[in-house]
C-alpha cells in the first residue's frame, strides 16, 4: 500500500505541530511587582527611585522657580514662550499648561514612588534599623512633595496608598494635608540616622526631617512649634565662611546643607539620572533663555546694603548678573560686552555654572531644599512672631555675619523687625523657592493693600487677585476626578 | 517559567522541517499521474470574449467535482479524469461574466464546452475569496466587498488604500498627503478608543502593519465587513480584515508588461496672509489695546509668505516591469518596480523599490507555492509642526537672516520690530534636521496543497513578515527659534526589527450533491511575533556633514529592548447552499493571546449568516412586478462576535523600571520602581455585529444594488483609559472599559450600459455613519484628549466630540459688555471691552471657566459617499470619481494662531477686526499680550471649529489604447497597450479655510479631527503614464 505514504506523514505532522506557539510569554525586559520587592536590595532600590522623582522638571529639576521666585515680587518674565510669561503672572489660559501639568503630575509621581516604599518594605525581611530607615527616607520624601502641593494648590488629593487604576481620590483640605505632612515627619524624625557617609550622602537626614517640620509649622503660622523645632536643628549645621560658595557644584552637600536634592551632569543620563535644568531656562540670555529675570525692585533690595567695609553685599554678586561697577564676568565674558546694548537688564546668577564659558542643560550643581542660612531666617521669623523679637536678633545676625554686614540696631519693635527678616530672606533666599512661600504666610497675596505694594514691586501684579495664590488644579484632574473641584475662582 | 530568548526559534526550525517532510513525503510516491484514469472523460474547448479574442487565465471548472483548468495564451483548456455522465461546467474569468454549459462525458471521449464570456462591470469577478474559502459570489450571504486589479489599475495610485477611497462603502479611509505615510482604515465606525489597522491578510499571511504593497502587484481586494466574514480571524478581526491576493502567472507564453507614469504634485488650497504693512497695523492695534506704547516709524523690510517657503512643487513617478507566465503544471511571476515621490513640502519625500517573486507548481494531487515580496524604502519624514510655524511666523521675519549665526531668520525678540515669538523657522527646522525612515522588508508565504480527492484537500501555509526599520535622526546646531541657543549636535541611529511567522494547516472540503454544496474547512493557525530595538545616540559630532554615530564624540546613550507574543487559533467555517438559493454559512474560532494574563488568555468567537436568493425560487418570476423587474434578489444577514488584542504586551503585570538612578555621595546609586499601573484582570474584547443585507439587480443585470444595514457594538472595550494624574502613574493602564456602538446604512450601486460604441460604468456608494459611547468603565468619567484637551468621549455621545465654551459675537459696545449677566445679575465678563468675544456662560454661575464647555461638533461624519463614472468608447477611455463627506467638524488649530491676536503671529487676509472706527468689523478687537488667554485667544472656544464637508474630484482619467498598427510597428506583439493621463485631487469643494478639511489624527481615535499643524495637505496630482503589454 505504497500510495498511502503520501496521505499519513502530512496528517501525523499537522497533529504534532499543532500547538507549539508558546502563549505563557515573560517579559525579556523587566521585573514586576509580583517579584519586587523582596530583599533588601529591592528595598534599597525602590526608595532610591522615590528620590529619583525630586529631580523631575515639576519637582526640582526646572519649574519651581517659576512658581515660586518668579510669581513672586523678585522675578518677572517676558519670555517670548506667552504662555510660560503668562504663567509667571498667575494667568493661565490652560489650566494643563506644561508647567502647571508638570509640577503637579511629577509630584504626585514621586509620591506614588514613596507609596510604593511605605507599603511594601515593611514586608520585607531584612535588617530592621535599615527597614526603618528607608520607610522613614520615604515619609521624607512624600512630606516634601505634599508641603509644595498645598503651598501652591492648596486643595489636593491625598493619596497614602499605592492606588488601583480606579481610585479616585478625594480631595483633602489643606489642614488635613499639613496634618499628614506633621505625621510622616514626626515618625520619619525617630528613625532616621543624623547624617551619613560616603556613598549614602545626601540621604533624608533627621534634620532634615526636623526642619521641615519647622518650615510646615511656620507655613501654618504656628510660630512657637516652628521656633522650637528650628532651635533642635540649628546645631548640628554651621554656615559657610563665603555666600557664594554654596552654590558651586564642588560644594555640594556641604556643613552648611540641610538637605539638598542631588543632580549630575550629562554624564549620569545614561545612568537614568540627570541635572537641573534650572539655570538654562532662566539663566542669562544665550547663555540660558531668560525666561525669567530678576525685577528692578528685587535688585534695588539686594544692592541696598554695603558690608561693614563699605562693599556691596556679597549675595547680590552671588545672586544676579548686572552691569556691575568694575565689571562682571557672564560665563567668561564681561556683562558689559555680552549685552551692550542692554547694559540695565540683570538676570539670574545663583545655581548657574557660571564660572565655566556655556551653560549645559544639564546641571549637576545641587538644589538647597533647605540649609542653615535659610533655616536660621525662618527662625528668627518664628520666634519673633511669636513675640519674642529679642530672640530672633542672633540667629539673623548670624545670617548678617557671614554676608559681612553689621549686626541689626537695637531696639527693634516686633513690625521693624518683621521687615528686617522679610529683607534678610530676599537678600539670601532668592531663587530658593521662599519668597512666594514668605507672602503667602504673611497673608500678602489675600490683603488688597499688600497686593497693591507688590504691584510696585513687579508690574506682574497688575492682573492678581487673590484667587491667584493658588494655582489652578490641572483641567485633566478635574475632569477625570469626580473628586476634585477646582480651586476657586478658576 | 521563562520563556527561551527566542521564542519563534523552535517553531520556526519545525515549520522547516514539516514543510520538507510533507514535500518529501508527498513526492515520494510513484509519479502516476491519475489524469486519465481509466473509466473517465475529459472535457476540452475554447473561452472567448468580445470579438472573438481568445480569453488566456480563465478559470473552467466542472462543478461539484473540483475539476478545473486554466486557460492558455489561446484560450483553450482541457480538464481531465473527469467520471461520465452529465455535468455543468462553468467558465469565470476576471472581468467576465461566467457562464455555465451542460456537457455528456463519456469514458475514454472528449467533450467540447466552448464559452463566449461577456465583458461585465468591473469587480464582479463571480468567485470571491472570503477568506479561507473560496465561494461564487451569488452564494456570498457575508457582506463582502471587493476590488479588482482593473479597478486598481485604472487610478494609478501608490498605495492600496489610495484605491479603495470612495470605492468600498463602510470603508472610510483618511489619507495624508505625507509621501509614504499610510493612510488611516476605519471599517464600519471606530470601535476602538485606541488607534487600531484593519488586519492585512497578504496571500494568507497575516500582518497587522500596513503591507505597503505595490498595487501593480494586486490581484483582488476583499474587504470583509461583518462579523460572520471576519470571524474567521477571530483574535484579530474586530477592526475588520482586508485580504489581498497578489498576482500570479497564468499559463502561456510569457507576458511582459511594463506600467509606468510621471507626474508632478502641488498643494491645492492655500490660505491668504495679510502682507506686512497691513499687519503692522494691526500689531499696532494690539499694542494700544493692551496700554502699550507704539512705535508708528517703523516699517518691515520683508514681506514674507511663510507657504512660499515650506511648500513646493511635488514630483511623482512609479515604474514597473512585470514578467509572467507558465504551463499547465506550472507558472511563475517576476515584478520589479520602483516609486519615487518629492513632497509638497520641502525636504520629504519616499522612496520604494520592490520585487515579487510568486510561483506555483503542481504534479499530480499536490500543490506547492510561494508568495514573496522584497521592498525597500527610505522616507525623508516632516519635522516638527511646519504647518503651524508658518501661521505663527509674521510677515516681517525673513525665511533667511545674515545677522543670525545659523543664517535663519527667526526674529530678534524684541518688541520694537514686532518679532518676538516663539514660532519655529519651518526651513531652518527641515534643513538643520536629516530625519528619514529606512526599511527592509520581506512579506511572503510558501505553501502546500494536497489533494486527498478531488473535494478535500490539506493546505499548510507558512508565512514571514520580517521588517527592519531604520530610523534615522541627526539635529545640526543651528538656531531657529529666538532664544534657544542650541549647544550641541546630536545624533540618533534606531534599529527596528519586527519578525512575524505563521503557520497554518487547514483542510478543505468543497463538493455538491445534487442540489446540496458544501465548501467547509478547519485548521490550526499559530503565529509568533518578536519585536526588537537597539538605538544609538551621540552628542559632540566634529563635522556635521559626517553622521554616523561613530562620529559623535559625547553623551554616549543606547537603549534596547524585545517583546515577543504569540497568538494560537482552531477554526472550522463551512458554507452550505441548496439549489443556489438558500445559503448557511457558520464559523466558529478559539484564540488564545499571550497578551492576557494566565486567566483570562483564551476567548471563543462565533458567528453565522443565512442568505435567500429569492430570485431562484420556482415562485418567483409569478410574482407580479417583481419576477419580471428583477433578475437577481437576494437577502442576507449575519451575527457574530470578534475578538480584539491590540494592547501592548505584558500589561495584565506591573513593570518594574531599573535605570531610575540617583546620586549619594556623588555616585550613581540605581533605582527600581514601579512607574505605571497594572490591570491584571485585562480580557479579551468582544464585539458583537448584526447585518442585514439586500442585493438586487434590474434591468437585465445591468443595474446591480447591494443595500447593508449593520449595528456592531464592542463590548468590555480595551482602552488605555486615562487616569487622574494624581494617581501618580505614567501613561494610561489597559482596562476594559466599556460599550461602542457604531450603526450605519451602506448602499452600493452599479450600473452599466452602452450607447453604440459608448460603455459607460457607473458606481455609486453611500454610507451612513452613526456612533455612539453607550457605557464607559473606570466610574463612567469621561476621557479627555487632544490639543487642550477639547476631544471628550463621553457616554451618550460620540467618539471624541468637541467639548468647548461656546462664543456669542463680539461685544460691540460697553452696554453690550454690561448687559451680559447670568440670572443673578452678576457681570460674566468684568474685564471686557468693546470688540472682545462674548462667551457663553453655560452654568449660569457668572464666571467663564472650564465648566462652561459644552459639546460643539464632532470629528465624525455623518454621511460619506463616493460616485464614479469609467467610460470607454472605442479606444478611449474616461473614469471620473467623486467621494465627499458630509457632517464632520475641524478644530482648527492654524486658525487659532492667525486669529488670536495677542502673539505676532501671521493674520488672516482677511481680517476684519473690530475697533470703535470699525464698529462692524466681524472678527475680535487684538489686545496684545496677556490678557489674551483668559480674553479672546482662548484655546478651547466654538471659535475655531468650522465645518468639514467636503466634495472632492478624488480622480480624473483619459486613458487611449494604442492600436495594434502602432504597437506591431514598435515591436510590441500584444494588444491592450495604452497611455492615459490622470489627475488626482483636482479640486476640494468645501467651506474649510485651511490647507485640506482631510484631517488624519495622528494620535488616538479619542482625538480626530484637530487640524494641529502635523497634517500633510492631499495633494494634487498630475501624471501622465503608459502600460505597454509586451
Amino acid at each position: 500500500m505504497k500510495k498511502r505514504n503520501r496521505i499519513l506523514p502530512p496528517l501525523l505532522l499537522g497533529a504534532l505541530l499543532a500547538g507549539c506557539a508558546d502563549l505563557d510569554l515573560t517579559d525579556p525586559n523587566q521585573r514586576t511587582a509580583e517579584t519586587f520587592w523582596q530583599t533588601e536590595q529591592d528595598a534599597v532600590q525602590g526608595v532610591n527611585a522615590a528620590y529619583r522623582g525630586l529631580q523631575e522638571n515639576g519637582t526640582y529639576g526646572r519649574w519651581l522657580q517659576f512658581a515660586y521666585d518668579t510669581r513672586s515680587d523678585i522675578g518677572f518674565s517676558r519670555s517670548p514662550w506667552g504662555d510660560l510669561a503668562n504663567f509667571t503672572k498667575s494667568v493661565l489660559g490652560s489650566y494643563d499648561f506644561e508647567v502647571n501639568r508638570e509640577i503637579w503630575q511629577h509630584h504626585y509621581q514621586t509620591i506614588f514612588r514613596a507609596n510604593q516604599v511605605i507599603a511594601n518594605v515593611p514586608n520585607i525581611q531584612m535588617n530592621t534599623a535599615m527597614r526603618d530607615r528607608i520607610v522613614a527616607e520615604a515619609k521624607f520624601i512624600r512630606a516634601l512633595m505634599y508641603f509644595n502641593l498645598v503651598s501652591l494648590y492648596g486643595n489636593v488629593p491625598l493619596v497614602l496608598q499605592p492606588p488601583a487604576p480606579t481610585d479616585r481620590p478625594n480631595q483633602a483640605t489643606p489642614d488635613q494635608v499639613w496634618t499628614q505632612i506633621e505625621r510622616d515627619l514626626n515618625e520619619a524624625r525617630t528613625a532616621l540616622p543624623p547624617s551619613y557617609s560616603g556613598a549614602d550622602v545626601g540621604r533624608a537626614t533627621r534634620g532634615a526631617a526636623t526642619a521641615l517640620l519647622g518650615r510646615a509649622h511656620l507655613q501654618q503660622r504656628e510660630w512657637a512649634q516652628a521656633a522650637q523645632l528650628f532651635s533642635e536643628v540649628v546645631g548640628g549645621y554651621s554656615l559657610l565662611p563665603n555666600y557664594g560658595d554654596n552654590f558651586i557644584v564642588s560644594n555640594d552637600n556641604n556643613a552648611e546643607s540641610i538637605f539638598e536634592v542631588q543632580f549630575g551632569g550629562p554624564e549620569v543620563l545614561a545612568a537614568g539620572s540627570r541635572g537641573q535644568n534650572i539655570i538654562k531656562m532662566i539663566g542669562p540670555c544665550g547663555v540660558g533663555f531668560c525666561d525669567s529675570e530678576p525685577t528692578q525692585w528685587y535688585f534695588d533690595q539686594l544692592n541696598q546694603e554695603k558690608t561693614t567695609t563699605g562693599q556691596p553685599d556679597p549675595r547680590l554678586d552671588a545672586t544676579l548678573f548686572y552691569n556691575r561697577p568694575g565689571g562682571m564676568d557672564v560665563y567668561g565674558t564681561p556683562f558689559a560686552a555680552r549685552y551692550a546694548n542692554r547694559l540695565g537688564d540683570r538676570f539670574w546668577k545663583k545655581y548657574g555654572e557660571h564660572y565655566k564659558t556655556d551653560q549645559d542643560w544639564d546641571n549637576p550643581i545641587n538644589v538647597k531644599v533647605m540649609r542653615l542660612g535659610g533655616i536660621l531666617l525662618n527662625q528668627a521669623e518664628a520666634l519673633n512672631e511669636s513675640g519674642n523679637t529679642s530672640a530672633a536678633y542672633a540667629p539673623v545676625n548670624r545670617v548678617r555675619a557671614r554676608a559681612g554686614l553689621a549686626p541689626l540696631p537695637a531696639g527693634l519693635n516686633q513690625a521693624q523687625m518683621r521687615d528686617r527678616i522679610a529683607r534678610e530672606i530676599l537678600a539670601e533666599l532668592g531663587l530658593e523657592n521662599e519668597r512666594f512661600l514668605y507672602l503667602k504666610r504673611q497673608g500678602w497675596l489675600t490683603d488688597p493693600a499688600r497686593i497693591a505694594q507688590l504691584r510696585t514691586h513687579d508690574p506682574d501684579f497688575s492682573v492678581f487677585e487673590p484667587h491667584r495664590a493658588l494655582l489652578p488644579i490641572p483641567s485633566t484632574e478635574t475632569n477625570l476626578n469626580p473628586n476634585v473641584q477646582q480651586n476657586p475662582g478658576w | 517559567m521563562r520563556t527561551p530568548v527566542l521564542p519563534t526559534a523552535r517553531p520556526l526550525a519545525r515549520l522547516l522541517l514539516a514543510f520538507a517532510l510533507l514535500l518529501a513525503g508527498a513526492l515520494s510516491g510513484p509519479g502516476s499521474s491519475p489524469l486519465l484514469a481509466q473509466g473517465t472523460g475529459q472535457v476540452a474547448g475554447t473561452v472567448t470574449g468580445a470579438a472573438d479574442r481568445p480569453v488566456a487565465g480563465a478559470t473552467v471548472e466542472v462543478v461539484g467535482t473540483g475539476r478545473r483548468a486554466v486557460t492558455g495564451a489561446d484560450g483553450s483548456y482541457t480538464i481531465p479524469g473527469v467520471a461520465p455522465g452529465s455535468h455543468q461546467v462553468r467558465a469565470t474569468a476576471l472581468g467576465f461574466g461566467a457562464q455555465t454549459q451542460a456537457v455528456t462525458v463519456v469514458a475514454g471521449q472528449t467533450a467540447t464546452a466552448n464559452f463566449r464570456l461577456e465583458q461585465q462591470a468591473i469587480g464582479l469577478e463571480s468567485l470571491v475569496v472570503v477568506g479561507y474559502t473560496t465561494q461564487d459570489r451569488r452564494t456570498v450571504s457575508d457582506a463582502v466587498t471587493s476590488v479588482s486589479a482593473e479597478q486598481l489599475e485604472n487610478q494609478q495610485v501608490a498605495t492600496v488604500e489610495e484605491a479603495l477611497r470612495g470605492r468600498v462603502a463602510g470603508v472610510n479611509i483618511v489619507s495624508s498627503g505625507e509621501p509614504g505615510r499610510e493612510s488611516q482604515v476605519v471599517i464600519r465606525g471606530q470601535n476602538f478608543l485606541s488607534a487600531a489597522a484593519p488586519l492585512y491578510v497578504v496571500d494568507g499571511m497575516y500582518t497587522r502593519q500596513n503591507p505597503n504593497l505595490n498595487p501593480e502587484d494586486i490581484e483582488s481586494v476583499q474587504v470583509l465587513k461583518d462579523a460572520s466574514a471576519a470571524a474567521q480571524y477571530g483574535a484579530q478581526s474586530a477592526n475588520g480584515v482586508i485580504v489581498i491576493n497578489t498576482r500570479r502567472g497564468r499559463a502561456g507564453a510569457p507576458r511582459v508588461t511594463v506600467n509606468s507614469y510621471y507626474g508632478f504634485q502641488d498643494v491645492p488650497r492655500r490660505i491668504e496672509f495679510m502682507d506686512g504693512d497691513r499687519w503692522l497695523e494691526i500689531a499696532r492695534m494690539a499694542r494700544q489695546n493692551a496700554g502699550l506704547s507704539v512705535d508708528n516709524s517703523f516699517r518691515f523690510t520683508s514681506n514674507t509668505d511663510w507657504q512660499d517657503a515650506v511648500f513646493q512643487q511635488g514630483a511623482i513617478q512609479d515604474h514597473n516591469v512585470t514578467v509572467s507566465g507558465g504551463s499547465e503544471n506550472a507558472s511563475y511571476l517576476i515584478g520589479v518596480g520602483r516609486f519615487d515621490q518629492t513632497g509638497t513640502i520641502i525636504n520629504t519625500g519616499f522612496e520604494r523599490y520592490s520585487f515579487r517573486v510568486n510561483s506555483e507548481a503542481r504534479r499530480g494531487r499536490l500543490r506547492v507555492g510561494q508568495n514573496a515580496s522584497i521592498s525597500r524604502f527610505e522616507r525623508q519624514n516632516v519635522v516638527g509642526f511646519p504647518l503651524i510655524d508658518v501661521a505663527r511666523l509674521q510677515p516681517g521675519i525673513p525665511v533667511r537672516d545674515p545677522n543670525n549665526a545659523s543664517g535663519y531668520g527667526y526674529g530678534s525678540g524684541s518688541d520694537r520690530d514686532f518679532t518676538a515669538t516663539f514660532g519655529t523657522n519651518p526651513v531652518g527646522a527641515f534643513e538643520r534636521e536629516d530625519n528619514t525612515d529606512i526599511s527592509n522588508r520581506v512579506l511572503g508565504s510558501l505553501y502546500g496543497e494536497f489533494g486527498f480527492t478531488d473535494y478535500l484537500k490539506y493546505r499548510v501555509n507558512l508565512g514571514v513578515d520580517y521588517q527592519d526599520l531604520n530610523w534615522r535622526q541627526f539635529i545640526r546646531q543651528r538656531q531657529i527659534r529666538q532664544n534657544t541657543v542650541p549647544t550641541f549636535n546630536e545624533g540618533l541611529d534606531r534599529r527596528d526589527n519586527t519578525l512575524s511567522l505563521l503557520m497554518e494547516h487547514l483542510l478543505t472540503f468543497d463538493n455538491a450533491f445534487g442540489d446540496h454544496a458544501l465548501n467547509a474547512v478547519a485548521g490550526v493557525t499559530e503565529q509568533t511575533n518578536r519585536f526588537e530595538r537597539l538605538e544609538a545616540y551621540r552628542r559632540g559630532f566634529a563635522d556635521e556633514d559626517i553622521t554616523e554615530i561613530d562620529a559623535g564624540t559625547s553623551n554616549f546613550a543606547n537603549r534596547g529592548f524585545e517583546i515577543p507574543s504569540a497568538l494560537r487559533g482552531y477554526l472550522v467555517r463551512a458554507n452550505y447552499s441548496f439549489a443556489d438559493r438558500y445559503l448557511l454559512t457558520g464559523t466558529f474560532r478559539r484564540d488564545g493571546s499571550s497578551r492576557f494574563g494566565p486567566g483570562n488568555r483564551w476567548a471563543n468567537f462565533a458567528s453565522g449568516s443565512v442568505g435567500w436568493v429569492i430570485s431562484e425560487e420556482p415562485f418567483f418570476s409569478s410574482i407580479p412586478g417583481l419576477g419580471r423587474g428583477l433578475d437577481y434578489l437576494k437577502l442576507r444577514a449575519s451575527y457574530g462576535s470578534l475578538g480584539n488584542q491590540d494592547i501592548g504586551d505584558f500589561q495584565y503585570a506591573a513593570a518594574i523600571v531599573a535605570n531610575q538612578s540617583y546620586l549619594f555621595g556623588n555616585t550613581i546609586a540605581s533605582g527600581s520602581t514601579q512607574l505605571s499601573l497594572a490591570n491584571p484582570n485585562i480580557r479579551w474584547q468582544d464585539q458583537t455585529q448584526t447585518n442585514v443585507g439586500l442585493d438586487f439587480n434590474l434591468l437585465d443585470n445591468r443595474l446591480e444594488l447591494t443595500a447593508d444595514y449593520y449595528v456592531s457594538e464592542s463590548d468590555g472595550l480595551l482602552v488605555s483609559a486615562p487616569i487622574p494624574w494624581s494617581l501618580g502613574a505614567v501613561g494610561a493602564p489597559t482596562v476594559n472599559a466599556g460599550t461602542i456602538r457604531n450603526s450605519g446604512f451602506e448602499l452600493g450601486a452599479r450600473f452599466r450600459h452602452s450607447l453604440g460604441d459608448l460603455d459607460l460604468n457607473w458606481g455609486a456608494n453611500l454610507t451612513t455613519i452613526d456612533n455612539e459611547v453607550v457605557a464607559l468603565g473606570n466610574g463612567g468619567q469621561p476621557i479627555f484628549a487632544g490639543f487642550e484637551n477639547i476631544s471628550r468621549t463621553t457616554v451618550g455621545g460620540s467618539i471624541g466630540e468637541f467639548f468647548v465654551i461656546k462664543t456669542a459675537g463680539i461685544f460691540r459696545s460697553e452696554a453690550e459688555v454690561q448687559a451680559h449677566r447670568n440670572s443673578k445679575g452678576q457681570l460674566i465678563q468684568p474685564n471686557a471691552k468693546p470688540g472682545d468675544v462674548r462667551y457663553v456662560d453655560l452654568n449660569d454661575d457668572g464666571l467663564i471657566n472650564q465648566d462652561d464647555r459644552q459639546v460643539v461638533g464632532s470629528p465624525i461624519p455623518d454621511l460619506e459617499g463616493g460616485l464614479n463614472l469609467d467610460a470607454t468608447f472605442r479606444s478611449f477611455n474616461f473614469g471620473i470619481a467623486l467621494r465627499g463627506s458630509r457632517g464632520a467638524e475641524v478644530f482648527n488649530v492654524a486658525r487659532f494662531w492667525t486669529d488670536r491676536l495677542d502673539e505676532n503671529s501671521a493674520f488672516r487676509a482677511d481680517l476684519d477686526p473690530w475697533s470703535p472706527q470699525n464698529p462692524d468689523g466681524r472678527d475680535p478687537r487684538p489686545v496684545f499680550g496677556t490678557q489674551g488667554a483668559e480674553g479672546n485667544a482662548r484655546p478651547n472656544t466654538d471659535r475655531w471649529i468650522e465645518d468639514g464637508s467636503y466634495l472632492r474630484i478624488q480622480n480624473l482619467v483619459l486613458g487611449y489604447v494604442l492600436p495594434g498598427s502602432l504597437t506591431r510597428r514598435l515591436g510590441v506583439a500584444a494588444e491592450g497597450s495604452r497611455i492615459y493621463l490622470n489627475i488626482q485631487n483636482l479640486h476640494t469643494f468645501t467651506g474649510f479655510s485651511n490647507w485640506d478639511p482631510e484631517i488624519r489624527g495622528f494620535d488616538s481615535p479619542l482625538s480626530r479631527g484637530i487640524d494641529d499643524g502635523r497634517i500633510y495637505p492631499n495633494p494634487r496630482t498630475f501624471t501622465l503614464g503608459i502600460d505597454l503589454n509586451l
